[in-house]
């Protein structure tokens, strides 16, 4: 037998159910990782595209000292350059080799176009995705600058991953956790530099202070070069300068906005949408709930 | 992105999340404002949110590749709430298998009516937010930008009820197979046949006002979200779209109107036989939709 319930009761049911709601959730172990605390100021790299001369000595570097296995490669046929293309549990560093401009046959080839290589790998945001979204708090910003991340923790969902802006963080399947690039904090702890910045050999790559790394960005635009990473998601702790637009490396457009107001902007919109809809739904029920008693009753006065 | 790092068993889960979600929905809104003649939708309407619960549950772990070497290892994805949307979906998730099984059980046993009331609105809020969760877990993945729109957790959401009411209405036979009390009043109805058949053809409204929302609402999501082409040019993804708009959407609109053709002309075993068709068809178009637009955002940047 179903009772059918007043208004009444349901408001009170509500409000029942409003306030035991938050003392259930009151005193949840919520798992939130401080930082840890590390004396300094925030490190950052500059990487400088202009004058890479796509060795791979940074690729070779961060495979040494990362303990991390070469992977099995091909030579691709389209001519691309970049090997290996993705980045993958065991390659947290890739350059990035673009061909940049049109054949020109009076020179022939030589006078329209232009290589372009860029040493990619985590760029260490400021206000990290995959910190934010991950459940287990596996993933860390710490206060010097490395995105770090206990293997212990991970619980191998993939949402680091997806919510990554550059899709950097790669599943292990030995590990049974992802992995990436540490900006070499366990040098950094040693005062060193990142083993990538420590071998390049025209000096791409520089290691300082945040601060310091913004404000020869800010002169490279002065000066009519691109940046990329002082701006997009809030900036990162990795900058690159660039002569040639970043998208010419596949590099995405992302606005200033971090990772939680980007959340919070989806919310919102979706909420608005939800009330609106949810709306609309409900006139509708409600519109054919009428209708159908009206009908319901003609037809009883016609039988009648 | 070099391969995809969500796949089948993601859509199934947030499929089976949807229903789940949807399913409880419809059974507490049942519960609380219709008459006896719809308790036996509600009943089948917990008993579908209780399954399907513990099968996305089943389906996640069975994807995250972890839970296969260290089970305990899942617990960690409850210490982010409600900073981690995957967190926030663990405790939702949870919490509506626990109200779902408890509505099971009242089911089976009766009990108090302010406690079933308390429990169905408690159920409300949760199922409200799965079915949203399902959509906004992926909208807050910033390097997918297939999925950056807010009307993708607003499709999602709407999809999740669609399907929770079409899974409850196709599962009422089993439910009240499995649910003696059901079982009474299923059969009680069943004898009163034109209350039967009345409650297919006004659940098809509801169904179509859901469905027509849901267009709407895939309009808006194509016309808002970036990278759209993979969805209308000639891949393997773009036909899987296609094919969802036909089974889902189109053909189950136009069983519906032809359903409500056939009222009150003594057809009632065709009404019942072609609205089943067409509830298979909304939940394998829910399940289309999923897998579209999961593995298509995954493929293109």
């Amino acid at each position: 037998m179903t009772e059918k319930i007043s208004r009444k009761d349901f408001l009170m049911a509500a409000g029942a159910s409003l306030v035991v709601a938050p003392m259930a959730l009151e005193g949840l172990d919520r798992g939130q990782r401080a930082p840890v605390q590390h004396l300094g100021e925030q490190k950052a790299v500059v990487v400088d595209v202009t004058r890479c001369i796509g060795c791979k000595a940074c690729q070779i570097a961060c495979k040494g000292w990362n303990k991390l296995p070469a992977e099995k490669t091909e030579i691709s046929r389209d001519g691309e350059f970049t090997n290996p293309k993705f980045f993958s549990p065991i390659t947290w560093k890739i350059v990035r080799f673009k061909e940049i401009g049109d054949y020109d046959e009076d020179t022939a080839g030589t006078g329209g176009l232009k290589w372009r290589m860029l040493s990619d790998n985590c760029k260490h945001c400021l206000e990290p995705s995959c910190v934010s979204v991950c459940p287990a708090a596996a993933l860390w910003k710490r206060s010097d600058g490395p995105v770090l991340y206990d293997l212990d923790r991970c619980v191998g969902c993939g949402y680091c991953t997806m919510a990554c802006p550059w899709g950097v963080p790669r599943f292990d399947d030995e590990l049974h956790a992802i992995r990436k690039c540490t900006m070499c904090f366990d040098r950094i702890d040693q005062g060193l530099e990142p083993s990538c910045v420590s071998v390049c050999p025209t000096d791409a790559l520089q290691y300082m202070n945040l601060e310091e790394a913004r404000r020869v960005a800010a002169d490279a635009e002065a000066n009519g070069l691109y940046t990329y990473g002082v701006d997009e998601v809030g900036g990162t702790s990795w900058i690159y300068i660039s002569d040639v637009p970043f998208s010419e490396f596949g590099l995405p457009e992302y606005s200033t906005v971090t990772q939680k107001g980007y959340e919070s902007d989806i919310l919102m919109k979706f909420a608005g949408a939800g009330l609106f809809v949810g709306g609309a739904i409900l006139a509708a029920v409600k519109l054919y709930a009428e209708r159908r008693e009206a009908i319901m009753k003609n037809d009883s006065e016609g039988g009648n | 992105m070099s391969e995809l790092v969500w796949g089948p068993l993601m859509a199934t889960y947030l499929f089976l999340g949807g229903i789940a979600g949807g399913a409880y929905l419809i059974s507490a809104l049942v519960d609380l404002f219709k008459g006896e003649d719809y308790e036996v939708l509600s009943k089948s309407g917990a008993l579908v949110s209780t399954v399907a619960v513990i099968a996305s549950v089943v389906v996640l772990l069975a994807e995250i590749k972890r839970f296969m070497v260290e089970p305990l290892s899942f617990l960690n994805a409850f210490r982010q709430f409600p900073g981690s949307m995957i967190s926030v979906g663990t405790w939702i998730l949870t919490s509506l298998l626990i109200i779902s099984v408890v509505t099971v059980i009242l089911a089976f046993f009766g009990g108090n009516w302010l406690i079933r009331k308390i429990v169905d609105v408690v159920g409300i809020v949760l199922s409200l937010g799965t079915v949203a969760y399902t959509g906004l877990v992926l909208s807050y993945c910033r390097g997918i930008p297939f999925w950056g729109s807010p009307f993708l957790p607003a499709l999602f959401t709407v999809s999740g009820i669609l399907t929770g009411l079409t899974m409850a209405m196709l599962m009422i036979p089993v439910a009240a197979y499995i649910m003696p009390k059901a079982l009474n009043s299923f059969w009680e109805l069943y004898e009163r046949k034109a209350s039967y058949v009345g409650m297919i053809g006004q659940t098809e409204k509801y169904c179509q006002i859901l469905t027509v929302v849901e267009i709407v609402l895939l309009a808006l999501y194509i016309g808002t979200t970036p990278t759209t082409g993979i969805l209308l040019a000639g891949s393997s993804v773009s036909l899987l779209f296609y094919a969802y708009i036909a089974i889902g959407l189109l053909l189950p609109l136009g069983i519906g109107y032809f359903n409500s053709r056939l009222e009150h002309q003594g057809k009632d075993m065709m009404i019942v036989l072609s609205a089943m068709i067409g509830q298979v068809m909304v939940l394998l178009g829910g399940f289309i939709l999923r897998y579209v637009v999961l593995v298509g955002g995954q493929l293109i940047h």
